[in-house]
């Protein structure tokens, strides 16, 4: 069964690759991209979906990256897009996600991103039992999301396009019926192929990197996630003021941080070597619930890295 | 027909008081006890490709491994009811793992009333007992000034099946002008459930758009005049489930229940979701400008269950 679903894959891989025009409007990363098409696979056997194909229920993943980060025709979306939207202007329980919950901070760049990766989960939906780590990194993002479309479609009847339209209904950057028009561009029913440019610039982590983490207790696997450092779109997400706007937004963009998480807690470091701030600043927020009720602030916490102790 | 009677009249509890004043329990069964709560599975059960049984991020086949957290991370994480839980068919505060053995009982410094208008009351009970309850009814008798009975108005809570430690909102209204009331006396009193309920279900907010704002993360919105508005679905964690339904309560900043919603599965669905099964509810929207342009910034509660 796993050699029928890699040929699968790779078949629906082929699609793309054969079928790409060399200009077409949507471009994606590679890996990236194969992540999403595996994860497609897996999820119509997990389901079984019979009238979507591997590359149909693909597209409706692909399309809502375009729209969420909003790359749209401009760039591949990128892993480790960090979302700038939340703050007090929307909502007053985002204060939380600014140093020590003050949107006043003078350190505004230890910033708890909420929305992360091409597909924004959030810990106040579907990235709720997710670290940042796994939103970033395409394999596992692509995983979740494959699932939660499969599922959806799997349970829903109608016409195709009211039955995405209920997959999509979980991203409000889909509300406005965007994502069904990059749908019919990038997938051609009738062939059952995928147009979309590839680029090998953009991996499944978007830029960010494994490190080592470690304290007087042991030493841990622990992803550096350095805006900076960015791999695909970012227009939309690393522009000024970097500091943020606590009144209308945006809310500031993260220095480098670091993330791991356990059963219990994600956790997020930002050391003072990569902010200049006077101290370090640690954060921590249950899994499986919303960030904005339930984070921790400390800067007493020692935690190692690449950049010393 | 009389194991019924008793055991209602075990689980009533009837509240004297003038507007959350006095509580006299009539009935009590045993001191502080803990009860287990529903948990919900550990992320390598919700999901196996991402992680692993020991919790360890797994890497693509072409990478290969795994990531694993510190292996001194925190035993276990003490329950707090004041702070907000995701566990299943449940999402929010003032769930309990220590209950009294009271019954069901008012929360007290949840209710909400009206301070204008006809007399009404919004507010939470919770199932202080040791098993699960059925159907709530808080009724709410109006007295004037002179003791007389003036109405006797009744609801029941929209959450069936409370589970031991679980609260429900209510809504109670009357046709008397809060003025004319003195004195409320209380009764939450509680009936089996005609078909069973299930509550295996992760319960997942997906996003929620401000009242009266036309433009959210720079994306123009299209249902003008822009109604405060809750996308909300759920994966079913058991066995196959119809008729689900999403009740969502907002807390103000006092931790009274501002306002209370339902709605069913959106339409398209199929009328059964299975095992694992992920589902939309219909779009909760508010368009009263006196509520909806509080709500995104209170502390939402959810419950999701299904027969």
């Amino acid at each position: 069964m796993k050699k029928i679903l890699a040929l699968l894959a790779i078949a629906g891989m082929l699609n793309v690759l054969q079928a790409a025009p060399a200009l077409a409007a949507y471009s994606f990363g590679t890996d990236p991209y194969n992540d999403v098409i595996s994860a497609a696979s897996s999820a119509r056997t997990n389901y079984g979906i019979t009238d979507a194909t591997i590359n149909e229920l693909a597209a409706m993943m692909l399309a809502v990256t375009w729209e969420e980060t909003g790359a749209g025709q401009s760039g591949a979306p990128s892993p480790m897009t960090l979302g700038r939207w939340d703050g007090p202007w929307v909502n007053s329980k985002s204060s939380a996600l600014w140093p020590f919950k003050d949107v006043d901070s003078s350190t505004p760049r230890a910033f708890f991103h909420a929305g992360v990766g091409m597909w924004q989960l959030d810990s106040a939906g579907m990235g709720a039992n997710l670290g940042a780590e796994a939103m970033i990194y395409s394999n596992s993002s692509a995983q979740v999301v494959a699932n939660h479309v499969a599922s959806v479609w799997k349970n829903t009847s109608g016409t195709k396009a009211s039955r995405r339209s209920r997959v999509w209904g979980a991203w409000y950057a889909c509300s406005d019926g965007s994502c069904e028009t990059v749908f019919n561009t990038i997938y051609n029913a009738s062939i059952d192929t995928l147009n979309v440019t590839l680029t090998t610039s953009v991996d499944r982590y978007g830029g960010a990197v494994w490190k080592t983490c470690y304290n007087a207790y042991g030493s841990w696997s622990c992803l550096k996630v350095d805006p900076t450092l960015a791999q695909g779109y970012t227009s939309s997400w690393r522009m000024p003021p970097l500091d943020g706007d606590p009144t209308s937004g945006p809310s500031p963009l993260t220095y480098t941080f670091y993330v791991w998480s356990g059963s219990i807690y994600e956790y997020r470091f930002w050391h003072k070597k990569s902010t200049n701030y006077t101290t370090n600043f640690f954060a921590n927020r249950q899994m499986g619930s919303d960030v904005r009720d339930t984070i921790d602030w400390s800067n007493t916490e020692t935690v190692c890295t690449d950049l010393g102790c | 027909m009389k194991r019924v009677g008793l055991r209602t009249l075990f689980l009533s509890l009837i509240v004297l008081g003038v507007y959350g004043g006095v509580v006299v329990a009539l009935t009590q069964e045993t001191p502080a006890t803990k009860v287990t709560l529903p948990t919900l599975p550990p992320k390598s059960v919700l999901y196996p490709g991402v992680y692993d049984e020991e919790g360890c991020l797994r890497l693509a086949p072409d990478e290969g491994g795994r990531v694993c957290p510190p292996a001194h991370g925190v035993a276990s994480l003490a329950h707090d009811p004041r702070v907000s839980a995701n566990l299943k068919g449940f999402r929010g505060p003032h769930y309990t793992d220590t209950v009294t053995g009271q019954g069901i009982v008012l929360l007290h410094d949840t209710l909400n009333y009206a301070t204008a208008g006809n007399w009404s009351v919004a507010g939470l009970v919770r199932n202080e007992s040791l098993r699960d309850a059925g159907v709530v009814t808080v009724t709410a008798t109006l007295l004037d000034s002179a003791g007389t009975v003036i109405e006797k108005v009744s609801a029941q809570a929209p959450v069936v099946g409370l589970r031991p430690g679980e609260p429900s909102p209510f809504v109670v209204r009357s046709q008397v002008p809060v003025h004319q009331v003195a004195k409320v006396e209380w009764l939450v009193d509680e009936q089996p459930l005609r078909t069973p309920v299930t509550r295996d279900f992760l319960v997942q907010t997906y996003y929620q758009l401000p009242y009266g704002v036309a433009t959210v993360r720079g994306k123009a919105r299209q249902d003008a005049p822009y109604p405060y508005v809750l996308a909300a679905g759920f994966r079913n964690l058991g066995r196959p489930v119809s008729n689900p339904r999403l009740v969502a309560a907002w807390l103000d900043e006092q931790g009274r229940v501002l306002w209370v919603e339902s709605a069913s599965l959106a339409d398209g669905f199929v009328s059964t979701i299975d095992k694992d099964g992920i589902a939309l509810f219909d779009q909760v929207k508010v368009s009263d400008p006196a509520i909806a342009g509080k709500l995104i910034d209170q502390t939402l509660m959810l419950w999701v269950m299904g027969e």
